[in-house]
């Protein structure tokens, strides 16, 4: 015992005093614990001191106290466990619990478990054989859900490859490649089906190609290739109008009208006639008669348009194409019309600008050329109208003059035409 | 499989998807003992007088744990050392047996029973002999010396603090402590663990004696 410790005085309070007294206390514990080491371990099971009466109300459960003695705790654990033990440290009862718990089999305890049903080899075999039957997970039935799985990344893959086979085939497709080709370098008005917007770039235009021009070779990458694995295909199969059509519509981006035409011709006469085979037919014959001049080929395509328009009445690429052959063909109120309409069905944004540019161009047009008429119309409404004209041009020095020229017969058929000339 | 050559922990593998009942007898024999063990000893723990039939049911419900929702435990055991099965298993048999009790009082006495101890609290006294007045004050000396170990956590952690008192309070020798797998030491490791957590005490409170280390035993 501490020698400072006097059970009759109260304890001091200045620092010195109580670190000696802890100094005793601490003596005191380790000699405490010193004496009991020759002593024999105490009876891990006092039931006095492990019994139901012993623990107070914090303690808690008995076998709470197991998860102490089990494998490593999980981490999820770790908090009680730590708690379990610091709570023995601290409590008698529960130490002596525990380590009754965890002591070696005793003599006693021996002769008890002998004496127990499962003791016998019999009641371990009937209890065996009750425990086989119970619930399990069995091969089998783990079996579907490896099979499930595997499926399912089967099916997987294959959609997977299915989906990259196709991306790559619509990538490759000479069709969209020939788009991508018009809109890498649009060199006329009239649009290609499936093709995206692009300005007209007038100075890149590439007549036919030929080696003398200077052309040869400029043609993009996308029209190269998509002309290569057209001749391929047509190696194979030489007669097939899919393939003819798409060879016709390269010769027109390569300026190769006259072949375009040829084939068009051809397939058109011996059918099925489509939109899109009267659209590209039109094509080579528009642009041809820009190239050559010809009203006939123009007139041509106008009337191919037409019938596409009847086979396709919403298709905004063929009503484009009208409406530029129109134009051209100087009916500018059909024009206006077919311009209204395709406004309609467009939905790209930069070709509906493209559209509405060109409509209110035309509207511009017409109403210059209505103004004009009427004009016309007060000169030409008596000879007196018919010199004031003249009379005040004298008269002011005007630095032009209005000539007017009724139907036209040659030119492009316009039903009215206005020339403003120059002094 | 020759069930009497295989490893505890492959054996309770097996079992979580056999129905071969001679794998499961093995497994039976080899697990009866321990949870039959853990089951009287925590029955000791809730009433005086254990019955062998009490245990017997017990170590019954036990395996029955093992083989509920499919065999889930044994199937989701995953081996963690040599024979870890037997530390589930301990840790399986305290948890039915207490449940077992548990059960009981609820349904006779309609909660859980605490019985305190209406006389002198000699149990919990540290020093036999000693009067009221003097286990006080060595009971308030204690206290501060444990808030001086709880006062430098960085220092002593709280493992080293619960086993420097189960060893010089509750009596434990090193051996009993490592045998706590929350101890998580050997013995050698718990003696080297209290020799620094008891240098680090006397240097607190000024003692500068020479150091003497907890021996074995």
């Amino acid at each position: 015992m501490n020698e400072d410790f006097n059970p009759g005085k109260a304890p001091e309070n200045s620092p010195r005093d109580t670190g000696n007294r802890l100094a005793g206390a601490l003596e005191e514990l380790i000699q405490g614990r010193l004496s009991r080491d020759g002593s024999p371990a105490p009876e891990p099971l006092e039931r006095e001191k492990i019994g139901p009466e012993a623990a107070p109300e914090a303690c808690p459960d008995p076998g709470e106290l197991a998860l102490l003695l089990g494998d490593q705790p999980l981490p999820a654990h770790s908090v009680k466990v730590n708690a379990l033990l610091v709570h023995a440290a601290g409590c008698e009862v529960c130490a002596d619990r525990l380590r009754a718990l965890s002591s070696d089999l005793s003599q006693e305890e021996n002769v008890f478990l002998a004496g127990l049903t499962l003791a016998s080899g019999q009641g371990k075999r009937k209890l065996a054989v009750e425990l086989a039957r119970t619930p399990r997970l069995s091969g089998s039935r783990r079996a579907p859900k490896l099979y499930l799985w595997t499926g399912a990344g089967l099916a997987a893959s294959l959609l997977i490859s299915v989906g990259l086979v196709s991306w790559w085939r619509m990538a490759n497709n000479p069709e969209r490649m020939l788009a991508e080709a018009y809109t890498h370098r649009r060199v006329f008005d009239l649009r290609m089906p499936g093709a995206g917007f692009a300005e007209v770039t007038p100075q890149m235009h590439l007549r036919g190609g030929s080696p003398g021009n200077g052309s040869a070779g400029r043609e993009s990458a996308k029209l190269l290739e998509a002309r290569a694995r057209i001749e391929r295909h047509l190696e194979a199969a030489p007669e097939d109008a899919h393939w003819l059509q798409l060879e016709a519509r390269s010769d027109i981006l390569e300026e190769k009208f006259d072949a375009a035409v040829e084939i068009l011709d051809r397939l058109v006469a011996a059918g099925p006639v489509t939109s899109s085979l009267l659209l590209d037919d039109a094509s080579a014959y528009f642009q041809r008669g820009t190239a050559t001049g010809s009203e006939n080929d123009r007139a041509t395509a106008l009337d191919d348009l037409r019938r596409a328009d009847e086979l396709a009445p919403g298709d905004p690429v063929v009503l484009f194409n009208e409406a530029v052959a129109m134009e051209d063909r100087g009916q500018v109120m059909n024009a206006v019309e077919t311009w209204n309409r395709y406004l309609r069905f467009e939905r790209d944004p930069l070709w509906l600008a493209e559209g509405r540019r060109r409509l209110q161009a035309l509207e511009q047009k017409l109403n210059q050329l209505k103004t004009h008429q009427s004009r016309m119309e007060r000169h030409l409404a008596s000879p007196q109208a018919m010199q004031a004209p003249a009379q005040d041009s004298a008269a002011r020095q005007s630095p032009v003059r209005v000539h007017a020229i009724g139907n036209s017969t040659t030119g492009r058929g316009c039903a009215l035409q206005a020339q403003v000339l120059p002094t | 499989m020759n069930e009497s050559q295989t490893s505890v922990n492959d054996l309770a593998k097996a079992c979580a998807h056999s129905a071969d009942a001679a794998e499961w007898e093995e497994l039976v024999r080899r697990c009866v003992p321990l949870a039959s063990l853990m089951a009287l000893r925590i029955s000791r723990m809730w009433v005086r007088d254990a019955s062998p039939a009490t245990v017997d049911d017990i170590v019954q419900e036990v395996f029955l744990k093992l083989c509920e929702q499919e065999r889930r435990i044994l199937r989701d055991f995953e081996p963690r050392g040599e024979d870890s099965f037997l530390g589930l298993l301990r840790m399986v048999s305290a948890s039915v047996a207490n449940d077992y009790f548990r059960r009981i009082y609820s349904t006779k006495r309609g909660g859980k029973v605490v019985t305190m101890p209406l006389g002198d609290d000699d149990a919990q006294a540290p020093m036999d002999g000693a009067g009221p007045a003097m286990r006080m004050h060595q009971s308030a000396l204690l206290a501060e010396l444990d808030e001086k170990l709880r006062s430098a956590p960085e220092s002593i952690a709280e493992r080293d603090r619960a086993l420097f008192w189960l060893y010089y309070r509750q009596g434990y020798t090193a051996e009993e402590i490592a045998r706590l797998s929350a101890a998580g030491l050997t013995a050698k490791g718990v003696e080297s663990a209290l020799r620094r957590v008891t240098m680090w005490l006397r240097d607190e409170v000024g003692q500068k004696r020479p150091d003497r280390p907890p021996e074995s035993g």
